[in-house]
């Protein structure tokens, strides 16, 4: 809802011109009525034909405002929406021109088959009906039984139809001779009158009330200028029939503007839920990706492991050494890389982690099987997703025990200026010139090689994801590799001591030179 | 090209000692390769970090088999485009796949590979047509081949047909459609293509009445089950 645009479309300026001339017609027969003193010039059949004229029109926007008011409930599911058009509908069917019906009989000098009384029982109806409209907001659509149209349509009719055979009946009684017509009005004008303020009070939580509490106004002034014509309808009647109109045409109005603003935000609603859904859809896709993917590469490091447990119980004593241990590292990177798809989550948030404690672990998983790594460095906290720095390190390791086996692997965790550096170097031969420069491309693979892994392209990508980053620092004598995090300060732990042992080196076993023909 | 599969396996009458394996999974390379020098085949485990290079390596030695894996991953990508090649070179492929993509096997099969075998099958067996092939014997039946060939034409009939109504899609269509499928709004790409919103509306309809469906939904779903939006990328 909210906002109105003023310029929306030819109905509008329709409607507004439709205002226009109604309050112009009001003022120039108060004004011409003023001149006449009551009566004279402008004789009462003499107004009979616009009468007529402005009562169908008032009927036709009462009747077309609550259609739209009906219509915005059943888009928007607002109670009081059905409670506004159900009172709209009431006062089209209130101005339905069945005076013009008189015209047909020149003997019947009344030009309105409602009578004073029937008009004020109809309309209170309307008012009761707007003040539900106005204090219903809290009941849900459930709870609105869509049978309530009907009904209300069925007791108005019926109260109609009783109204007017009572007016048949007893013209007297009926047509306001008993209660002066003065008094009606009064009680009409008065109860508009009240509506509207209560609609004023209820405007800064119903935007909709504030709205309409002008038009409620209006038709109070309407009522109040009905009162005005003492004895038979006249031209004062005629005016407040074109105050009424002016209401009429302006309630279709902000009617026509709720419901639009209901159709777009309904509208909206689908969009954003289709949109929703796409997104949904897209993930899905993701995931089965990821998960095609994860059988490819499962049913892959199967083949190899079974092919590697193969030629290893079959051939076991012609395999020289070498080629043993580049099966060995062989199958642990296939692992690896697994192990590191299955774990892998790109959804999960980056958030503070202890660095050291990942390296130590990283570090243990490599003592196991005899690596030789040592850890130096301080508790230090950074902003990732452990799991991927975890993966990163491993395969640098990985890296450095192909291209420099023997070799003693160093990490050191540092901080400093809000960076958390982790450098891992080896004593190996380092990368010549060339092989820096193409380290991180996709695909790159060095001399000695095992492939598959990660590769180094594919552990910078997750280290970048990370708003970190991994180069290569060319000034060490062996490979060093620097991989960077943004750190986080976490004051709730104290500042530990150092936790990791510094200079723990395992000794393993031999290592064997990289490149073995296959005997 | 139905000729030279049924004739590629009969001009092959001496025995092959050279064996390249074409694999980016170097664990089941590694092993093959240790199990097929142990049968006295010199093999390699091809670098597969430059494709040129790649294809040079196989094809200027003498003829060899060929143990070929066909997702090769970056940067050689299918390893199916490299059977042509070293098939003209004298080389008997065998394709030793993990794919379970009918289609892509059988497009190495119509290339001239020899055969195929699943990376699923025992080790023996993987050894076993391997020294077939270099023997210069059928791994596959005129009977399998067949079968397996009519198999991929009809997984292809059927996906060209789901794909046809996306071929009606202009280029402008189909932007707009994968744009969707980003999750990106109607607003958003009159936004950024720098047109009105009812602009994109209407090709937003034009893309609905073309695939046939009634909502934006329905056509990513459709998109993306008919895999169209990797098909044309």
């Amino acid at each position: 809802m909210g906002e109105h645009n003023e310029s929306r479309g030819p109905l509008g300026l329709v409607l507004g011109a439709a205002l226009f001339v109604g309050l112009l017609g009001a003022g120039a027969t108060a004004l011409s009525q003023a001149a006449a003193h009551g009566a004279g010039v402008l004789g009462t059949m003499s107004l009979a034909r616009p009468t007529v004229v402005v009562l169908a029109m008032a009927s036709a926007f009462f009747l077309a405002a609550g259609v739209l008011r009906l219509a915005r409930w059943r888009i928007a599911g607002e109670p009081h929406s059905a409670f506004a058009g159900a009172a709209l509908l009431v006062m089209g069917g209130l101005c339905l021109p069945l005076g013009g019906l008189a015209l047909l009989f020149p003997s019947t000098d009344d030009l309105s088959l409602v009578g004073p009384a029937t008009r004020t029982i109809a309309e209170l109806v309307a008012v009761a009906l707007l003040v539900r409209a106005l204090t219903v907001v809290d009941m849900s659509r459930a709870e609105l039984p869509s049978r309530l149209l009907p009904r209300l349509f069925l007791g108005l009719t019926l109260v109609f139809l009783v109204l007017l055979a009572a007016q048949q009946v007893a013209p007297h009684t009926m047509t306001g001779q008993a209660l002066p017509g003065m008094v009606l009005a009064t009680v009409r004008a008065l109860a508009w009158f009240g509506v509207a303020l209560y609609a004023a009070t209820r405007a800064p939580e119903l935007a909709w009330a504030g709205r309409v509490a002008p038009l409620l106004m209006g038709m109070g002034f309407a009522e109040a200028l009905r009162g005005l014509d003492l004895a038979r309808p006249g031209a004062w009647t005629f005016a407040a029939l074109l105050v009424c109109v002016s209401m009429a045409a302006l309630s279709t109005r902000a009617a026509l503007l709720d419901l639009d603003d209901a159709v777009s935000a309904d509208e909206r609603g689908r969009t954003d839920l289709s949109q929703a859904l796409t997104l949904v859809s897209q993930e899905a896709v993701g995931l089965s990706e990821w998960r095609e993917q994860l059988t490819h590469d499962a049913r892959n490091a199967c083949a190899g492991l079974r092919a590697a447990l193969s030629i290893l119980e079959r051939q076991d004593g012609r395999i020289d050494p070498a080629t043993r241990e580049r099966l060995r590292l062989a199958a642990a990177q296939e692992l690896g890389h697994i192990e590191h798809l299955i774990n892998r989550s790109a959804d999960e948030p980056c958030a503070p982690f202890e660095v050291s404690e990942v390296v130590r672990r990283v570090a243990e998983a490599a003592w196991a099987v005899g690596a030789r790594v040592s850890v130096q460095g301080l508790p230090v906290h950074a902003l990732g997703r452990p799991g991927d720095l975890a993966a990163v390190l491993k395969n640098l390791l990985v890296n450095a025990q192909t291209h420099a086996p023997g070799s003693q692997v160093r990490f050191a965790v540092t901080s400093d200026e809000g960076i958390v550096t982790i450098t891992c170097a080896d004593d190996g031969p380092g990368l010549s010139p060339e092989e820096a420069c193409r380290a991180f491309d996709r695909g790159f693979r060095g001399r000695a090689s095992n492939g598959s892994g990660l590769g180094l392209h594919g552990a910078r990508e997750l280290m970048l994801e990370q708003g970190g980053d991994l180069v290569l620092d060319p000034t060490g004598t062996g490979a060093t590799f620097v991989t960077t995090l943004p750190h986080v300060a976490v004051s709730t732990r104290p500042r530990q001591a150092v936790r990791v042992p510094t200079q723990r080196v395992h000794a393993a076993g031999p290592r064997i030179a990289r490149e073995v023909p296959v005997a | 090209m139905t000729a030279s599969i049924l004739t590629a396996p009969d001009r092959a009458d001496h025995v092959l000692t050279r064996a390249v394996l074409v694999d980016d999974h170097q664990l089941l390379a590694q092993s093959l390769a240790l199990a097929l020098g142990f049968e006295g085949i010199e093999c390699t485990v091809a670098d597969l970090s430059d494709r040129a290079a790649l294809v040079r390596e196989v094809v200027d030695g003498p003829p060899a088999v060929v143990l070929l894996d066909l997702d090769l991953g970056d940067p050689v990508g299918d390893g199916g485009e490299l059977v042509a090649p070293f098939v003209t070179a004298g080389c008997r492929v065998l394709v030793v796949s993990g794919s379970t993509d009918v289609e892509q096997v059988c497009r190495a099969l119509e290339a001239g590979a020899v055969g195929v075998i699943g990376k699923d099958s025992p080790f023996d067996r993987l050894l076993e047509a391997a020294l077939a092939v270099a023997r210069g014997e059928q791994v596959l039946t005129g009977d399998e081949r067949q079968a397996l060939l009519d198999q991929a034409r009809r997984l292809r009939s059927a996906r060209e047909q789901a794909l046809a109504p996306f071929e009606r899609l202009s280029a402008r269509e189909g932007e707009v459609l994968r744009a969707l499928a980003g999750g990106k709004s109607v607003g958003h790409i009159a936004m950024t293509s720098f047109v009105s919103e009812a602009t994109v509306r209407s090709q937003v309809r034009a893309i609905l009445t073309k695939l046939g469906v009634s909502s934006q939904l329905e056509a990513v779903a459709a998109a993306h089950r008919h895999q169209w939006l990797r098909s044309s990328r």
